[in-house]
């Protein structure tokens, strides 16, 4: 216990706890505002809550994704892998929880399953970036995909189905297969190889 | 100065600011293709994303000292330490500058021999648009500076996209002008005044210089921009309202056509003239000599803000905001012949479904657009003389106008 408190703090953990929980106040705000306007209507409304919570917090997530000197930290006895496979699980199910939670009151008003699933999505990109670029540039897949579907604007047609994932109503399953995928990758090259070099330590905070 | 800005433009953000303008750009244009003909007031809207990059960019290079390492070697040089910040900034605001005018300067290539008109005081709008990404620019960088977060640039970036996007929903008065981001639909003939244009240059201007003097923790110079921000807002928070946006005379001026029955459209939208008469022309010539019927097409965009189309029974009025595609040509064509359809006919709600068939059988013989209802005896209407046709859709015209269900049903019961 005292380890996983350590390895918490080391990464950031606190840091990442505040924000997440900003980002579920926020999402709650803006999912109430929406849901409250008379000329806003259907699904497509809350589209920027959908998209922009998990992502926002899929983001925060990436700078917990290595600790200050990753070199360091593989040379110490530990199963590594568990410990990361761990950190990621224990990192999504805060996530999922938290963000869809600001939904679940009504999921058909608040897509409460469209949050769970591009929580999924994101997170799966994040540590696929965490994996490949390192835990500094971890965000930039995630957050370049998303806002390019994002600003694409409603997808309809078969391929959209998987490309356009975090557009899709929850009801398609396509998009969460995708989804579920980009975690399951995401998951295990991050977990089997870890962080990626990035530029070498991370200054210690004074 | 040049040597340290072209190491910053070669090595620092800039290129990644500049290409992520560009290709920002290049979706936003790509995506909504039907906005490009008011290509200037569209860059108004395309901002809401390219800010948000830049704030990314300039929060991204700020941070770069930190995550260098390089605090202690700066401080240890002659020059102080405002300058590499300045050099910094200005790095990343010209490419993201470049990169967005490059790709508008392709767009602008594209439509130019496909537009008809450009809008009054065009560059004044994009000029003050690009002014908001040096600003976006400085925000970023004091971002950066301030906030010792690994993900502080995407955090930032879409922060700024959030608030943004939320300034939209504003009531369109003074205060949602502080943001560079405006939905103004400049395609239907509606322009910013130079006056809105000149307070927001210098509420930018002046905010733009705050923000970098307190990256830079610039005492007295902070407590002076910081001043000169605070009152170059003072216009946007307690002048009168600035409502709807003047109209563009010009813009909404008719364009008919010579030939033909008339049709006329906006000279924003001129360039679609002929694509909107091969559509229209037709089905006005099917209506010729019969009493009561339209004999010529308008555009709403003609109408000045806040005017209503005449209830003249001669003329069917179009909405072609839809219909104008960047490089010319309808992007609904076939939804024009249905738009005509509903515009042409007078419409009577709650009728009996006798005489509502006899609505659609008409609609149909009109546009020959299948219509939502199976079996209508189109085709026995179709097979009268020519003369006869004309007098029944005539007389279905009158009655239609008077919502006289009982001689509808007659018209019906009749083929």
């Amino acid at each position: 216990m005292r380890l996983a408190e350590l390895h918490l703090r080391a990464r950031g953990g606190p840091v990442f706890a505040t924000g997440l929980g900003l980002v579920t106040l926020l999402s709650w705000i803006a999912g109430n505002w929406i849901a409250g306007r008379p000329y806003f209507d259907g699904p497509a409304s809350r589209v920027p809550v959908v998209m922009l919570a998990p992502l926002l917090a899929a983001v925060l997530l990436g700078p917990t994704m290595a600790g200050a000197d990753e070199e360091l930290e593989r040379g110490t006895a530990r199963p590594w892998r568990r410990w990361r496979l761990g950190h990621l699980l224990l990192a999504v199910a805060a996530i999922g929880a938290a963000v869809t939670s600001t939904g679940l009151r009504a999921p058909e008003v608040f897509g409460a399953h469209a949050l769970l699933r591009n929580t999924l999505g994101c997170v799966g990109l994040v540590a696929l970036g965490a994996a490949l670029l390192g835990a500094r540039l971890a965000w930039l897949p995630a957050f370049g995909y998303v806002c390019a579907v994002y600003a694409a604007g409603p997808q309809t047609g078969d391929a959209a189905r998987i490309w356009a994932w975090p557009l899709q109503a929850s009801s398609v399953t396509a998009s969460w297969l995708t989804a579920g995928g980009l975690f399951a990758l995401g998951t295990i090259w991050y977990a089997t190889l870890g962080a990626g070099a990035g530029h070498g330590p991370r200054p210690l905070p004074r | 100065m040049r040597r340290p800005l072209r190491v910053e433009l070669f090595r620092g953000t800039a290129p990644a600011a500049a290409l992520a303008t560009a290709g920002g750009t290049v979706w936003m244009l790509g995506v909504h293709t039907d906005a490009w003909a008011g290509l200037a007031g569209y860059f108004r809207s395309t901002l809401l994303v390219l800010c948000a990059l830049m704030v990314a960019a300039g929060a991204w290079q700020a941070g770069r000292e930190r995550r260098r390492a390089m605090g202690e070697m700066l401080t240890s040089t002659a020059r102080p330490a405002w300058q590499p910040m300045l050099v910094a900034w200005f790095a990343v605001a010209l490419g993201g500058t470049i990169g967005t005018v490059s790709v508008l300067g392709g767009a602008a290539v594209l439509i130019a021999p496909v537009a008809t008109y450009v809008g009054q005081g065009w560059w004044w709008g994009l000029l003050v648009g690009l002014l908001a990404l040096w600003t976006a620019a400085a925000l970023g960088v004091l971002v950066g500076r301030l906030v010792p977060f690994r993900a502080i640039a995407p955090v930032a970036g879409l922060a700024t996209f959030v608030g943004l996007g939320a300034g939209t929903y504003l009531s369109n008065d003074r205060v949602a002008w502080l943001s560079p981001v405006q939905d103004t639909d400049l395609t239907a003939g509606q322009f910013i005044p130079g006056e809105l244009h000149l307070t927001q240059a210098v509420w930018l201007l002046a905010l733009t210089a705050a923000l970098l003097a307190l990256a830079a923790r610039l005492r007295w110079t902070t407590l002076l921009t910081v001043t000169l921000a605070a009152t170059a807002a003072v216009p946007f928070l307690t002048g009168p309202r600035i409502g709807r946006l003047p109209t563009d005379s010009r813009a909404i001026e008719p364009v008919c056509t010579v030939d033909g029955p008339p049709v006329c459209v906006a000279r924003i939208n001129a360039f679609i003239l002929d694509d909107v008469a091969t559509v229209t022309q037709p089905l006005l010539a099917r209506m010729t000599r019969i009493p009561g019927a339209p004999i010529r097409v308008a555009d709403l965009d003609t109408l000045s803000d806040g005017q209503y189309p005449e209830d003249h029974v001669d003329t069917v009025w179009l909405n072609l905001s839809e219909q104008p595609r960047a490089l010319g040509g309808l992007a609904r064509g076939d939804s024009l012949r249905r738009l005509f359809g509903r515009a042409s006919l007078p419409t009577c709600d709650a009728l009996p479904e006798e005489a509502d068939r006899t609505q659609y059988v008409a609609r149909e013989w009109l546009t020959d657009e299948p219509q939502p209802v199976a079996d209508l005896p189109t085709d026995q209407l179709r097979a009268l003389p020519p003369d006869q046709q004309r007098a029944w859709f005539g007389e279905y015209l009158a009655a239609a106008r008077d919502c006289d269900q009982e001689h509808l049903v007659q018209l019906g019961e009749r083929l």
